[in-house]
């Protein structure tokens, strides 16, 4: 595989420090590598959602560090994380988050906007990225004028359309039926294939088993990882963990 | 510059998707702007016209007064050497006159029936006192002013109301006064002076007003008129007339004597002007301020449709936070709405502003004061525009900032 891209080490995250508090995420180690298909599993509660913020650079953890691409983004200020979410990541939400007065080329030109990317380049980008998703004849249409399958492509469009390293894509099949749901992982799988780096978090095992590694996390721990591999010259010095839950 | 054109962008959508509240929003603005602009503009409108024709109708002319105080001497009594005087040795006075005025108190008789009678008596420079043109016939000349003749000049309206028409030169006015019925000749017609200054400084409303010798008075009536503690000087033009009181008034204090002290008081019309300039300054001043609260109000009204539009939109602010947006970014946005719904409202109210002001002024000039007309002023336009700006950004602000400081996890939470 490639160069490490992710590497979290001790990562905790707590909410309301103090007797009531919460530790949604406690002394996660984490490293994935350019390239990987990975899931991340787990129920409600697992902490998931909140190792999904932090991976996205929608939040800072409590302790711990997070180094993307080789910088330290774990005590980033704001302005700083809207920077690398929108040069690192593309975001895959569980519920399409489009906007809804903005017609599918306007959403997806959005993050090409925050890059400061020119009107021109950005309408070829974004034409192009929704004609890799099949929604070439859809260019004008709003959200609501769209099945749920076809919004989730538009935002598929809107993650890839700047080329970011990382698909971070959060139950991208939870609204969906069966037929929309495969659409949506041939495409996950595609742009796997073409050498971009998809981080998947689901709580369905059959979602997980298509990617190349699966992450179990509960209680705010991962509990067990199905394929470490090794980056480039960089020595894992992880221990594979039993895998104490047997769904 | 691409990025504002964006966010310029994403304002005039959110605007236009929605507009009633989006126009609820501008109403505050529109109604502070556009009174702002009418009161200025009128205003300054009335203030021209009403300049422009105290000018023209009473400019030309001064009022001299005695003014004794009465434990220091004698009151002064003016004769009509006096007045030849001044004719004589002042330059630019075109004529002078003790003048008498009686509103509404005599009645007329006609076939026609019976009408209220306005009776003004001087000598033959009464002509003056009124820019109104005769238009058939003369006026009574000075000879027929000193021999007491029984002549006057009717006012158009009057003849055609007694007479049906004014072909009345050579008739006779059957004139009743204090119990006194007597016959005056027709000698002119003058046409009727309709202007709002006119009606404010002779202040009747009668049916016909004769113009009649001051002699004729006496005669006629008793009055005794040889002497008199006030009269008129007219002027060739109003451009002499400051000129003319300074000179007339050293002429008749060497005449009486009275030089140094301020017995003799010239009273013109240019300080009346003056004087309701000032009234309409404070009057404009006072609805300026009140539209200046309705400004403010109309500000808090933008703030307030701001939060609640930041509250609906917070998933969208989420989103934009998310793809990368900052919090600099989301802050513009929201102020450039804030400050486009208030320029929109600027702009609309500035257009009705010009047109009330018009429409204001072109009522009042069809209601006879002629030279009415609205002074739009680009300055006040300026500031106007100016200062519906501030107040959008004044009040976009806060709801600006407190959409870009919303925590994107939450943000994309919100439902």
């Amino acid at each position: 595989m490639g160069n490490t891209l992710i590497e979290i080490r001790n990562m905790r995250k707590v909410y309301n420090p103090g007797e009531n508090e919460v530790r949604a995420l406690d002394g996660v180690n984490l490293t994935i590598c350019e390239k990987e298909f990975v899931a991340i599993i787990g129920h409600s509660g697992s902490g998931k959602s909140t190792l999904m913020n932090m991976l996205g650079c929608l939040d800072v953890p409590t302790e711990g560090t997070y180094m993307l691409h080789g910088t330290d983004v774990s005590d980033m200020v704001d302005d700083e994380l809207s920077d690398v979410r929108n040069r690192e990541i593309g975001f895959i939400f569980q519920g399409f988050n489009l906007i809804q007065n903005l017609t599918a080329v306007e959403n997806v030109t959005l993050p090409l906007i925050y890059r400061g990317v020119g009107k021109k380049e950005r309408e070829q980008l974004a034409l192009r990225a929704l004609e890799k998703v099949g929604l070439a004849h859809r260019l004008d249409h709003k959200p609501a004028e769209m099945s749920g399958g076809q919004q989730q492509r538009v935002a598929i469009a809107r993650a890839i359309a700047q080329a970011p390293p990382i698909i971070l894509a959060d139950e991208p099949t939870g609204n969906l039926d069966s037929n929309s749901t495969k659409e949506i992982m041939q495409i996950l799988r595609e742009l796997h294939s073409e050498g971009r780096t998809v981080i998947l978090i689901t709580h369905d095992n059959e979602i997980a088993e298509q990617a190349d590694r699966v992450i179990k996390i509960r209680d705010g721990k991962i509990v067990s990882d199905s394929g470490m591999r090794n980056c480039g010259n960089i020595i894992n010095e992880e221990k594979v963990m039993e895998d104490a839950d047997n769904e | 510059m691409a990025r504002i054109i964006e966010y310029v962008k994403i304002a005039l959508m959110n605007i236009r998707s929605n507009k009633g509240r989006s126009f609820l929003t501008m109403l505050g603005i529109i109604i502070g702007i556009s009174s702002v602009i009418l009161i200025v503009s009128a205003g300054n409108g009335f203030k021209v016209g009403i300049s422009g024709q105290l000018d023209e109708l009473v400019g030309g002319y001064v009022q001299f007064y005695a003014d004794v105080p009465s434990d220091e001497a004698d009151s002064i009594l003016f004769t009509n050497d006096d007045l030849d005087m001044i004719l004589e040795k002042v330059p630019h006075v075109k004529g002078a006159t003790d003048v008498w005025n009686f509103g509404s108190q005599a009645t007329a008789q006609s076939t026609k029936g019976t009408f209220t009678v306005s009776m003004m008596f001087g000598n033959e420079s009464l002509l003056y006192f009124d820019t109104a043109p005769i238009i058939r016939g003369r006026y009574f000349n000075k000879s027929e002013a000193q021999s007491a003749a029984k002549v006057c000049v009717i006012s158009e309206r009057g003849a055609k109301k007694m007479y049906g028409s004014t072909d009345v030169i050579g008739m006779d006015v059957n004139v009743s006064l204090w119990g006194i019925t007597e016959d005056y000749t027709i000698v002119g017609i003058r046409k009727d002076n309709d202007s709002l200054a006119k009606q404010m400084t002779t202040g009747t409303n009668a049916d016909v007003a004769l113009e009649i010798p001051l002699t004729t008075l006496e005669a006629m009536y008793g009055y005794y008129t040889d002497e008199f503690s006030s009269f008129i000087v007219f002027a060739d033009s109003s451009e002499y007339v400051t000129e003319i009181s300074k000179q007339v008034k050293n002429l008749l204090e060497a005449r009486y004597n009275v030089r140094g002290k301020e017995y003799i008081q010239a009273y013109d019309m240019a300080s009346q002007v003056g004087m309701i300039s000032d009234i309409l300054n404070y009057v404009t001043i006072f609805i300026m301020l009140v539209a200046g609260i309705a400004l403010i109000v109309g500000g808090i009204g933008v703030m307030n449709i701001m939060l609640v539009s930041v509250t609906e939109r917070t998933k969208e602010i989420g989103i934009r936070k998310a793809l990368g947006a900052k919090t600099g970014s989301i802050l513009f946005q929201f102020l450039m709405e804030a400050v486009i719904i208030t320029l929109i409202g600027g702009f609309v109210g500035i257009i009705l502003g010009v047109l009330g002001a018009k429409g204001i002024c072109g009522i009042a000039a069809n209601m006879g004061m002629s030279g009415m007309k609205a002074v739009i002023d680009p300055k006040v336009v300026l500031a106007a525009t100016g200062f519906s700006s501030l107040i959008g950004i004044f009040f976009g602000i806060y709801p600006a900032r407190k959409a870009a400081k919303l925590s994107p996890i939450e943000a994309l939470r919100h439902e």
